[in-house]
């Protein structure tokens, strides 16, 4: 008998603790709501481009930030300069499929979602849609992008960044 | 005077904010070595594939883990898991290289990121696969989990050059 509720403390302390893996609670739903609400100022401030989206980077961004797609890596410096200048404009920018993964007590959030936009950069112009991933950690109080990583969505033929 | 003073002293400070962003000193060492430690041991157990490779993804993905390919396709932890195990998925080769450590949280939180040029067999297609990847690692109660392996793909390797033939 002892060993049959020994094996079924184990059990539940074992499921406990595979379960536990992502911050749950007050916190981690506070850790959402925040980087959501980064996620979506971000799109109408692409739309607006130039010094409003480069001013967004500039604040959000880690200064080590990885921003990486297919066949490229920009740091920080080069793609707040890119968009400060006017050599990468949008119109069309829709995010969707958002979701949010919360760990390290609410510090930090993954947050993946689907992108299609219609973009011009350095002069050429296309459609694109890609699969991003986003992690945010946060430092004495303040949310930081250190990683944007996106990959070009099958059969859409993209090679580009919706940021 | 004093303005200049002023100046300076909010100048080094501000300096020393803008580079404070990512966490120093030993503590980050230790979460480089620790995580590095993880990405190597990582390699021979692709090549060795099976019950070995998905051993590793079953002991350091989170259960919610994010494997984005380079081909924007998501895979759960399960799904990834299986397809190795069950040997749907081989490597003949994987080289990785130019991996970088960046540190946050107190040394709680890593990216790895890496270029790496690998031969896959998946379901009995054979490719060569160029990508450059990120991955997101959190240390919680002690372990370190992965919670982010995702690839964008690279139309070539700087460094290497291979054929699957």
């Amino acid at each position: 008998m002892r060993k049959f509720v020994l094996l079924f403390l184990f059990s539940v302390l074992w499921a406990g603790y595979g379960r536990a893996q992502q911050a749950t609670g007050p916190a981690a739903e506070e850790a959402r709501k925040q980087v959501m609400q980064f996620e979506k100022e971000k799109v109408p401030l692409l739309l607006e481009g130039g010094t409003a989206f480069a001013d967004w980077l500039y604040k959000m961004d880690a200064e080590d930030v990885l921003h990486i797609g297919q066949d490229m890596r920009r740091s920080k410096a080069e793609q707040v300069a890119l968009w400060r200048s006017g050599g990468m404009t949008q119109f069309v920018n829709d995010q969707h499929d958002h979701q949010v993964y919360v760990y390290d007590n609410g510090n930090l959030a993954i947050v993946t979602y689907i992108g299609t936009t219609f973009q011009t950069v350095n002069g050429r112009t296309y459609r694109s849609t890609v699969r991003c991933v986003d992690s945010w950690v946060r430092q004495n109080e303040k949310w930081q992008r250190v990683v944007h990583i996106n990959s070009p969505m099958p059969s859409q033929g993209s090679k580009k960044s919706s940021e | 005077m004093q303005k200049t003073l002023l100046l300076v002293v909010l100048s080094v400070s501000w300096v020393g904010y803008a580079r404070a962003q990512q966490t120093t000193g030993k503590v980050a060492e230790e979460t480089r070595k620790e995580v590095m430690q993880f990405e190597k041991e990582k390699v021979p157990l692709l090549i060795k594939g099976g019950a070995a490779f998905a051993d590793w993804l079953q002991k350091v993905d989170a259960d919610d883990v994010i494997h984005m390919g380079a081909n924007g396709k998501r895979n759960n932890k399960t799904a990834q898991v299986e397809l190795w195990r069950s040997g749907n998925m081989t490597q003949s080769s994987n080289f990785q290289h130019d991996h970088e450590v960046f540190v946050y949280n107190d040394g709680n939180v890593a990216i790895v990121t890496y270029v790496g040029t690998t031969v896959d067999t998946v379901n009995g297609v054979t490719t060569v696969d160029i990508g450059r990847c990120a991955d997101t690692w959190v240390k919680q109660n002690g372990k370190w989990l992965r919670v982010v392996h995702a690839n964008a793909g690279m139309s070539a390797d700087p460094k290497h050059s291979i054929s699957p033939d």
